[in-house]
């Protein structure tokens, strides 16, 4: 009970700090967006191959955008001096972990939401629900490695540097399973191949979550 | 003194296995002669494996551990980083010596099969780790977190490589030993062999130099 209220608690300081700067969101939903723009230049295709292979983009751009988020959030941390603030009175590292991994995916559930306009638009896709499923496991498994590998580059002067060469690496399966199981949403399920890129997540996602709980109070 | 026995011979033994592999195994029926890059890229990319569980059996051993003593404590490290290394060159050694087989054979340099992308994969990072390494200054808290990476990162790599391989494939299936020539086997085995011996020589190097090393820094420290 005290550790969901110390979750809580982090939690809520993460997203106070979050919507009073205002600007972080903002910025990195602006950065996202340019993304999608810098696709379309990049590849020069027709619009229906460019529809064809959105999904991808989306996911690319997403995982680009949430690891300048998830720098930003702590970067100020640790510039602050907060996270020192927050070892210093001796929470669970476990806690600490968890309360960060929330209010990340809050972040990122945000973001994909924004995101799913500008998608419709700019690609004439038609969104259904089973997508939900999707945008979540595929949320969760970006926050629950993302958080941990951030945690371990945060107080290095390098971090910055070393976040995304060590992060995404680690991150190519949720990038398979969550692109093609877009894919598959949008357009049709034929063979029934969706439940096991679902699946395939459900186990990156469950994997992950245990592993970093467990090697947690090694890295604080 | 054993050890250095050890290194003499593997590297003479490998010497022997690749005359073998060269002039004595048949040429294959279908690739001819291009074949025999195999015998080194074959027990290059097992020696990559293994060395990549080695660095996961050291990092979790490390974390396991129950001794406080540091002295103690840091021999998993070495270990593991040690066996790091070795597995970054195999790695490399094996997806070098694949790209050059596979143009003659696919015709390309590359090919986005899963085995390849999982091994060109592991070399990225296993080289992270190393990074990491060197940026880290507290050894103690180095040990703790590179440890925490050789553990996941291990783990990830049979998702990584089931989920690209269910998204495509193809890289041949491995031949079994049914299906060569005898000395065939006998020059695959032999190198894998001579391989395993330089590589266990190298990882010898390789951990009296890190307790060298820890000493200078130590020394400088004091």
């Amino acid at each position: 009970m005290k550790a969901v209220r110390q979750i809580a608690a982090l939690v809520h300081k993460d997203l106070l700090a979050e919507f009073r700067e205002g600007h972080a969101l903002f910025s990195v939903f602006l950065f996202a967006l340019l993304l999608l723009l810098l696709f379309h230049f990049a590849l020069s295709l027709e619009p229906a191959l460019l529809r064809r292979i959105s999904p991808g983009l989306f996911w690319l751009a997403l995982f680009f955008s949430s690891t300048l988020a998830l720098q930003h959030s702590f970067g100020r941390e640790v510039e602050d001096g907060q996270w020192e603030g927050l070892l210093l009175l001796k929470i669970d590292p476990k806690v600490l972990y968890c309360g960060k991994l929330l209010s990340h995916l809050i972040f990122i559930t945000i973001l994909q939401a924004l995101l799913v306009l500008p998608m419709i638009l700019l690609f004439d896709l038609s969104p259904n629900r089973s997508l939900a499923v999707v945008f979540f496991l595929g949320g969760l498994g970006i926050a629950t490695v993302g958080t941990f590998y951030a945690s371990l580059t945060a107080t290095l002067r390098e971090g910055p540097l070393l976040l995304p060469l060590l992060l995404f690496p680690m991150m190519i399966p949720i990038l398979l399973a969550t692109v093609q199981a877009t894919e598959l949403a949008l357009w049709g399920d034929l063979m029934g191949q969706k439940e096991a890129w679902l699946k395939l997540l459900v186990v990156f996602d469950t994997v992950f979550l245990l592993g970093s709980l467990l090697l947690a109070e090694q890295i604080s | 003194m054993i050890l250095f026995f050890l290194g003499i011979v593997s590297v003479c033994f490998l010497g022997f296995a690749h005359y073998w592999g060269l002039f004595i195994a048949p040429p294959d029926r279908m690739m001819g002669d291009v074949y025999r890059i195999l015998f080194v890229h074959v027990p290059a990319a097992w020696m990559a494996l293994l060395f990549c569980f080695l660095n996961f059996l050291g990092s979790i051993l490390y974390l396991l551990q129950k001794t406080q003593v540091w002295q103690r404590r840091r021999v998993w490290d070495r270990f593991a980083h040690a066996s790091a290394e070795i597995a970054v060159v195999m790695t490399g050694l094996a997806v070098a010596l694949g790209s050059i087989w596979g143009r003659p054979t696919w015709g390309v340099w590359w090919t986005w099969d899963p085995r390849l992308t999982t091994t060109a994969l592991l070399f990225i990072l296993y080289m992270g780790t190393l990074i990491l390494r060197r940026l880290l200054e507290d050894p103690e808290r180095r040990a703790k977190v590179v440890a925490s990476l050789g553990v996941l990162l291990f783990i990830n790599v049979p998702i990584v490589y089931l989920s690209v391989k269910w998204w495509r494939s193809l890289h041949q299936m491995q031949s079994s030993p049914e299906t060569m020539a005898p000395s065939m086997v006998i020059a695959l085995r032999m190198n894998a062999v001579a391989l395993l011996g330089v590589c266990l020589f190298l990882l010898w190097v390789r951990l009296r130099l890190a307790k060298k090393e820890e000493r200078l820094e130590e020394g400088g420290e004091s």
